[in-house]
């Protein structure tokens, strides 16, 4: 078993360097060989070549569509011209850095590029479970235009919670995560630069939740919270406080999530913080306390200028995924079976996909949600000019 | 320098061909989502399988439930996915209706099945994969230390569970996964009801405002079943003895058995003297789907693999291992389940349950029921308006499902 597992391992690393040699040296040949006559030549029976090899790409067992017979020859011609332009509009100088950078650049464009554009595909077809046999056999699926776009903001992905209610739930919940990452990470992160004694183990035990996998994580979390058997209750049963019930009551559950996800994310924040707080030259502190800046003063003054450049990104990644954490909510309330009440947009998204099998409609929910983001996460950076260093 | 001879070329290009030509294998691929325990036995079977079929090779993987679901649903998007799929019967509903799996009738033998774990897998008039086991129902598990005689209605059980129920040393007369629709589906039963009626919603009810009142009464008026307990608690309550009773599925038979021994009775869940009816739970099954994909060679190893699981053989393999109830009608006789005393009483109750529909529909009715059962069972909302509002819901996601 184990010896079948390594030779599928071996024949798939062969597999994906053997299309990295591939395309470094069709490239290498688009640079250096093309000078040679037969240049156009070659090109034309690659792309030749590559627009069969997507031809053979298809079903076996279904008749090519218009689309396919279109793209084949486009994609010979597309290769034609692009290596033509390579060799006539590349300086030399770029050759190398291209060369390097061709086998990311061609493996962002398998897994982010291409997902992306398929999801937009779908967004703007009707595939759901009734018309997935239709689209398995023929490929054949309808176009609906903004239909779906439409019913992300009028009807429920899940029970009864609108789109309105899971954003405003959503960036409560993103404001809220981030406010606790941010203001606890920094204060450990300033407690830990201090020269402590013991201050390795510290490290060691805070940085605990980001090292331990977040399912195990959540899962010990929410037995935590179990109603009756549960850390938590005892706790509040000891100053008086009623016992919560944490699986059931939508505040409850909701508040549950958060303090999971902030004890989750406050180490990344911490470590993030911690570099940036050793960047800072000690003799800008030296040469404020000679002028007689408060503690306060040079904490505003110089801590929190010079340790921008690594907030802003932090923030900015933290934002996307905390707004995009689907693990925290999809555990606490009990997998698929859980209560709507905690869900944000993005577990709202994952359940409508799977649990409700409406692939198109969740497509466009995913390209709103992708739309929020990027509007959120540009504003931040301009606002914040996270772009341009401190000095 | 080495050159190689045109012979010799001709030697090499043979030998990596050999496998290929004269050894070539079918291939099937598995998925499952089975306990560890019946992984294990599964991998046995399989071995069984390849010794007497030496042309069939098998691969299993093994998926969470849910993960099954989708990982499924998206290889399928691609054409791809296993071959076969070990699931119960509630996967075949959406699967089936997407064109993933492909109708069995023309092929299997169904008068060796009982009729009731076939009806499970039927919908539209046709057999969406075959039963390979029967039950996942729930049924009653008492500590016989605790509870000498084991109760024969609602009633007598609220009145044993009353006496045996402590709060405040933690232990309960009675413990079950209350905010699970699964289990309080059982409850409805006892009123005459289904939940899902010719695939529509049956949800805002007498019966179910009956049954949600009786749920909710074991709780809060009654004071027998401990406060929010999921499935893992009721679970470890009754392990530790501080839960009398239980209520869970017969999948857990083969556990309770090694850890209570002697101690662990099993019965049919007890009837409501008021109604007369027996608490009906679901039941299904486990059943192997066939990917729509599958034709001609890969097929045939396929069908030679299910016939193979439904043998006499594999099916006491099952019943004898993990106590997992036959599919087939010749093993489930009387005398021939005489000598498995233990599981017995789990097949006899499933006499008073009801088929689980695999409609896609009761997806719907299961996602609405939850959350209004949750708010009853936290006191945050009364019957009548939960049982208006999950028929509400479920019609109004079903409509969804199918744009």
């Amino acid at each position: 078993m184990i010896l079948e597992a390594l030779l599928q391992m071996s024949e798939m690393l062969a597999l994906i360097a053997g299309a990295i040699a591939l395309l470094e040296g069709v490239l290498f040949w688009v640079f250096t060989g093309a000078r040679r006559r037969h240049h156009l030549g070659v090109s034309v029976l690659l792309g030749l070549l590559l627009g069969g090899i997507y031809l053979l790409w298809q079903p076996a067992d279904q008749p090519l569509g218009m689309v396919e017979m279109v793209s084949s020859p486009l994609l010979g011609v597309m290769f034609v011209v692009l290596t033509t332009k390579l060799f006539h509009r590349v300086q030399r100088k770029w050759v190398f850095p291209i060369l390097m950078l061709a086998p990311a650049l061609v493996c962002m464009a398998i897994v982010v590029v291409y997902p992306f554009l398929y999801e937009l595909k779908l967004s703007f077809v009707n595939l759901n479970m009734y018309s997935m046999h239709r689209y398995i056999t023929g490929g054949d699926l309808k176009f609906v235009g903004l239909e779906n776009f439409i019913k992300v903001f009028t009807t429920s992905p899940l029970q009864s919670v609108t789109f309105f209610e899971l954003l405003g739930r959503t960036l409560l919940w993103t404001v809220i995560n981030l406010i606790f990452h941010v203001s606890i990470g920094l204060g450990l992160a300033l407690l830990l630069s201090r020269k402590i004694k013991g201050r390795g183990i510290y490290r060691t035990f805070l940085i605990v939740p980001w090292a331990m996998p977040a399912v195990v994580a959540i899962l010990i979390w929410r037995g935590e919270f179990h109603p009756q058997f549960g850390f938590v209750n005892m706790i509040l049963s000891l100053f008086q406080i009623p016992a919560q019930s944490w699986w059931s009551d939508p505040f409850a559950v909701f508040l549950s999530c958060i303090v999971v996800n902030v004890w989750l994310g406050v180490p990344f924040m911490m470590i993030v913080f911690l570099g940036g707080l050793q960047n800072i030259s000690p003799s800008y502190y030296e040469a404020a306390a000679i002028d007689g800046a408060s503690k306060w003063t040079q904490f505003k003054e110089i801590t929190l200028p010079l340790l921008k450049p690594t907030v802003v990104p932090s923030v900015t990644l933290g934002t996307i995924w905390t707004f995009n954490n689907v693990n925290v909510i999809y555990l606490m309330t009990g997998q698929n079976g859980g209560t709507e009440a905690a869900d944000i947009l993005i577990s709202a998204l994952f359940k409508s996909a799977f649990t409700y099998n409406r692939y198109s409609y969740s497509a466009a929910f995913a390209v709103v949600i992708f739309l929020i983001l990027l509007v959120l996460a540009a504003g931040w950076l301009k606002i914040s000019k996270g772009s341009q260093d401190a000095a | 320098m080495f050159a190689i001879s045109l012979r010799r070329l001709k030697v090499i290009a043979l030998l990596f061909l050999l496998p290929q030509l004269g050894l070539a294998k079918t291939e099937l691929m598995i998925w499952e989502q089975e306990k560890a325990e019946d992984q294990k036995i599964l991998d046995q079977v399989i071995d069984r399988f390849q010794a007497s079929h030496k042309d069939i090779k098998i691969k299993r993987a093994h998926y969470k439930t849910e993960d099954l679901r989708t990982q499924f649903q998206i290889a399928a998007l691609g054409r791809g996915g296993a071959d076969l799929v070990l699931a119960p019967n509630d996967f075949a509903g959406p699967f089936s209706i997407m064109g993933l799996i492909q109708p069995v009738d023309s092929w299997l033998d169904k008068s060796k099945f009982d009729p009731a774990v076939l009806k499970a897998i039927q919908e539209q008039d046709k057999t969406w994969g075959i039963p390979v086991s029967s039950g996942n129902h729930l049924i009653l598990f008492i500590n016989k230390s605790l509870v000498p005689k084991a109760p024969e209605t609602v009633e007598e059980l609220i009145k044993t569970a009353k006496a045996l129920t402590s709060p405040s040393e933690h232990k309960y007369g009675l413990a079950y996964h209350l905010t699970e629709p699964f289990w309080f589906v059982s409850f409805l039963g006892a009123y005459g009801e289904v939940p899902l009626k010719n695939r529509k919603p049956n949800l805002d009810t007498v019966g179910m405002r009956s049954a949600l009142e009786l749920a909710k009464s074991l709780k809060f008026d009654e004071g027998i079943v401990p406060k929010d307990c999921d499935y893992v608690c009721a679970e470890t309550l009754f392990l530790e003895e501080k839960a009398a009773m239980l209520i869970n599925g017969d999948w857990a038979v083969e556990k309770y058995l090694s850890e209570l021994k002697d101690n662990l009775v099993i019965r049919p869940l007890p009837k409501l003297a008021k109604t007369g009816q027996y608490m009906a739970p679901f039941t299904s099954g486990k059943y192997l789907l066939l990917n729509n994909k599958l034709s001609g060679k890969d097929l045939e190893a396929a069908k030679e693999f299910a016939k193979f699981m439904v043998s006499e053989e594999i099916q006491e393999v099952y019943l004898t291992k993990s106590k997992r109830l036959p599919a087939i009608k010749s093993l489930r006789s009387e005398d021939r389940m005489a000598k498995y005393a233990d599981v017995y009483q789990s097949l006899k109750a499933m006499d008073h349950g009801l088929p689980m529909p695999m409609a896609v529909e009761m997806r719907a009715v299961w996602d609405a029921m939850r959350p209004q059962l949750q708010l009853v069972m936290s006191g945050k909302t009364d019957v009548k308006q939960a049982a208006k509002v999950m028929q509400e819901d479920a019609l109004s996601k079903i409509s969804e499902m199918g744009q």
